[in-house]
């Protein structure tokens, strides 16, 4: 089991982005993402790395929207990836996603992320792990949602564990 | 801690190194990509009806949607004749109505 507490990124009038820690860490999935890969050397991984801090502030003043985003998880989950294709002619083979639950148009909990150089996350250790874990974090939002708890009013007061 | 300005600082200062031309070239992107999707939300148009309205392929227009795609002028031109209205000018208008900071 791993407890799960939230933690808000940006707070904007078109959307709310938020991580989340997992057993009480330091960092947010999310701040994990950035450290890992703020100061990245490879040229194209950085650009990737630019390319999705910059989604992220798009969605928080255009909305959540769906078309943003690749769904990556099952039918019955909210799991998705941003982006939906970077450089995908140039360098098919390696980029860097970032994985996420996208709960509605207004609300986006942002996981961990990484490079993806195989065809499928499921392929990559490190990369299923951060997508199971949205998995069962989703999970557990929907649990919840079926006791009529609206998550983003009160997602600073929720902790799971999933 | 006001909601509407709430940035966390590590991202902010990531946010901040990003070199000022792939932000502009994403957030163009993204607008874009909002402007379009209002556009068809208010005129009911499904992507498939605005595809054949373009003479495009329904996988095209979804790739546009996306927010990164790279619009060259000469698209941007055929979707205003299509539309009917200057997508320059929505795009302009959308981002001053939300005050981008890109």
């Amino acid at each position: 089991m791993a407890k799960i507490e939230f933690a808000p990124y940006l707070l904007m009038n078109e959307a709310n982005i938020y991580s989340f820690r997992i057993n009480d860490d330091k960092f947010s999935e999310f701040e994990k993402f950035l450290i890992m890969f703020k100061d990245v050397e490879d040229p194209l991984l950085l650009d990737d790395f630019n390319r999705i801090v910059l989604a992220v502030r798009k969605m928080s003043e255009n909305g959540i929207l769906e078309n943003y985003f690749r769904y990556e998880g099952k039918i019955s989950d909210r799991v998705v990836a941003i982006p939906l294709e970077v450089r995908q002619n140039s360098r098919p083979r390696e980029t860097l996603r970032l994985y996420c639950l996208r709960i509605s148009d207004r609300l986006l909990i942002i996981g961990n992320g990484g490079i993806k150089k195989t065809k499928t996350y499921q392929e990559n250790q490190t990369l299923y792990q951060y997508v199971k874990m949205l998995q069962r974090i989703d999970k557990g939002l929907m649990d919840l949602e079926k006791n009529q708890l609206v998550i983003e009013d009160e997602i600073l007061n929720i902790i799971l564990d999933v | 801690m006001k909601k509407e300005e709430y940035i966390d600082p590590l991202y902010r200062e990531v946010l901040e190194k990003v070199p000022k031309e792939i932000a502009y070239e994403v957030s163009y992107s993204f607008d874009i990509a909002k402007v379009l999707k209002d556009v068809l939300d208010k005129r009911k148009w499904s992507q498939v009806e605005f595809a054949n309205k373009l003479g495009k392929k329904e996988s095209e227009i979804s790739k546009w949607l996306s927010g990164v795609h790279p619009f060259t002028l000469k698209t941007l031109a055929k979707i205003s004749s299509v539309i009917d209205e200057d997508i320059i000018y929505l795009l302009a208008k959308h981002r001053k109505r939300h005050r981008s900071v890109i």
